[in-house]
């Protein structure tokens, strides 16, 4: 059995530092978090394979007219 | 600026950092933390105000080590300052390094806070974010929590300071 999530509370008026289990609602907002921050990081990935797809493209065509790879390097930056 | 408190997470199960009872005697906060994800999922790090996780906007700006193309993401239904980034925990990763500034968080209107923080994250190595909060009400707690349902790494540390406005 895996241990149950904690949260360490700090009681700024004291110090004092406690540790408590999270509420199965904190739970649960833990949970809709990681949904939404894969959907997040997916979209994210997605648009940084395109951006890339699209620069070896330039590339290439650049290569293709006759410039050298530095150059097209250097236009596609 | 004056220390209030601090958290270091000394086990594996953590998975939220709460400062509670904030003082009013101060005018600002800030925020220095230090974070690491112990999970299997990447991910970012939340930060809300009085145990909220519904009623702030965020935006953040990222700019990674290859990738200097400004992204501004806002979100209009969560609480995400993903401001903590780092990559999946790996034996590389470090732990990251982060800021925030939270002015006049006594006032009982909407408020801002602008945060910055550099690691591993994806492709972005820095980050800015923006929260606002729609809450209009005076911030006397604040959480830093796993941007996903993972732990935090143990030694992590999050330290709470406050400013006034003095000479």
């Amino acid at each position: 059995m895996s241990e149950p999530l904690m949260k360490a509370i700090v009681d700024c008026s004291t110090g004092e530092v406690s540790m408590v289990p999270l509420t199965p609602e904190e739970i649960a907002a833990a949970e809709q978090r990681t949904e939404e921050y894969l959907a997040l990081k997916a979209a994210e990935d997605a648009a940084k394979a395109a951006a890339d797809a699209a620069k070896a493209s330039g590339i290439a065509k650049l290569l293709a007219l006759g410039l050298t790879e530095e150059e097209a390097n250097a236009l596609v930056k | 600026m004056h220390y209030i408190s601090t958290i270091t997470t000394s086990g594996t199960s953590t998975t939220l950092i709460d400062f509670q009872n904030i003082p009013s005697s101060y005018d600002h906060l800030v925020v220095y933390a230090s974070m690491r994800n112990a999970g299997g999922n990447f991910g970012g790090y939340t930060m809300f105000f009085n145990g909220s996780t519904t009623s702030d906007v965020f935006a953040q700006i990222g700019i990674g080590a290859t990738n200097t193309t400004l992204e501004t993401i806002a979100r209009n239904d969560n609480i995400d300052l993903q401001l903590f980034p780092i990559a999946s925990p790996d034996a590389g990763d470090s732990y990251t390094s982060s800021r925030f500034f939270i002015p006049n968080y006594k006032d009982t209107s909407r408020k801002m806070a602008i945060g910055e923080g550099s690691g591993r994250f994806h492709t972005r190595r820095h980050r800015y974010a923006l929260i606002r909060t729609s809450s209009t009400s005076a911030i006397t707690s604040l959480q830093i929590g796993n941007g996903s349902a993972d732990t935090l790494a143990h030694n992590c540390t999050a330290t709470l300071y406050g400013m006034k406005n003095t000479k």
